[in-house]
């Protein structure tokens, strides 16, 4: 494996790690808040739309809804940082791989929203 | 209480899931549905961000540890995310049952295979030219590098097309089959098949995931403490796996996909079991 394979194996390790460290803080800040409040919320996780201003005045269903779309998130970074990794490196056959499984991705959540 | 049961199944799956390449979501789903009393749906929103947090983290070590192909998983991943899309629209084409069933016949056929042959076809030769997918990685457990070269590419990305449709229509995966295409079909060492279909599995989930979650179908008090279990679970499981011995991994998936056939084949028959 080259030096330049290693360095985006890294890469790629350190934006799941990062992902992933986003999202438990906010799932265990808000289970810390659901049980101080006496763990009545809302059985629906909150709209994308909602999601800032519920975190912001402390609502416990927000904080973890915001660490679920945070979780949901990364599988997409990763796709974009290994496109970039490539696309720096000028491997145009994997970047445009890359670019594939994003559009797909971005279709996916078009057609299913309509839907 | 029904948290801290969410909390300890969502350990075992991320554990399981972790080593042996799948999402976890087949055990998740059923806990869920039979013994909490979660409604179905429900309980498929959760698994899949479940299936999300397992591939996240058992891939933050597997792909540190150069045991994913990422170059492979990518290539692959084409074809998942184009299967799932499409499994949404031609759902309507062909019924569940008989899916169901061929899912398990086949499933069966690759269990008694790889409990037969379970050895790695890949380490008897160790190939000089690795080609654009082919990988290497250092296994503590032979106390060597293993290096491969990827065959059967288009068998595999047809596979994985497969895997991606049949994950959105029966609301499981992927990972019990791309596990068996990669290590009998591919060329691919078990470890680095396990590790590349964990990497490949947090995208085909993410999408369909987030559609449940736009829909409003993702409860928090259920996914979130599936998600902390299974992070738990997952993050033992990739630490394990480097040093357990393929053999060992191939039975267990040997015996997990043939409990999975036997459930698929008695929903097949109209047995529901979730």
């Amino acid at each position: 494996m080259s030096e330049q394979d290693r360095r985006l194996h890294v890469a790629v390790s350190r934006v799941l790690a990062g992902g992933m460290a986003l999202s438990l803080a906010a799932m265990v800040a808000g289970t810390a808040f659901v049980l101080a409040s006496g763990g009545a919320i809302e059985g629906r996780a909150t709209p994308i739309g909602r999601l800032l201003p519920g975190v912001l005045s402390g609502d416990p269903t927000a904080c973890l809804s915001l660490g679920l779309v945070t979780l949901l998130a990364t599988p997409a970074l990763r796709v974009a940082a290994l496109l970039a990794g490539y696309l720096r490196r000028r491997d145009w056959l994997f970047a445009s791989l890359a670019a594939a499984v994003l559009a797909v991705l971005a279709l996916s959540l078009l057609l299913g929203s309509h839907s | 209480m029904t948290f801290a049961m969410i909390l300890v199944a969502g350990a075992v799956a991320g554990l399981m899931g972790a080593l042996l390449g799948l999402g976890g979501g087949v055990l998740i789903i059923p806990v869920l549905f039979l013994f909490l009393g979660v409604p179905i749906q429900q309980a498929i929103a959760a698994s899949l961000v479940a299936v999300v947090a397992t591939s996240t983290t058992s891939a933050i070590s597997y792909v540190r540890d150069e045991l994913s192909n990422m170059r492979l998983g990518l290539a692959l991943e084409v074809a998942t995310t184009i299967g799932a899309v499409l499994g949404g629209l031609t759902a309507s084409y062909m019924s569940r049952e008989a899916l169901s069933a061929i899912f398990g016949a086949a499933m069966i056929g690759v269990s008694f295979y790889l409990l037969k042959n379970g050895a790695d076809a890949a380490l008897e030769e160790a190939p000089v030219d690795l080609g654009r997918l082919g990988g290497r990685y250092h296994d503590p457990a032979l106390g060597r590098e293993v290096r491969y070269r990827v065959r059967g590419l288009p068998f595999g990305l047809a596979i994985s097309f497969l895997a991606g449709n049949l994950s959105g229509l029966l609301g499981i995966g992927g990972g019990p089959l791309k596990v068996p295409a990669m290590t009998l079909g591919m060329g691919v060492p078990m470890k680095a098949a396990v590790a590349t279909s964990n990497f490949m599995i947090g995208v085909t989930a993410c999408a369909s995931a987030a559609l449940y979650y736009v829909r409003g179908l993702v409860d928090p008090l259920v996914a979130v403490p599936a998600c902390l279990g299974v992070t738990l679970g997952a993050f033992a499981g990739a630490r394990l796996t480097p040093r357990l011995k393929s053999r060992s991994l191939t039975r267990a998936l040997a015996v997990v996909l043939l409990a999975l056939a036997a459930q698929m084949l008695l929903a097949a028959a109209g047995v529901r079991l979730r």
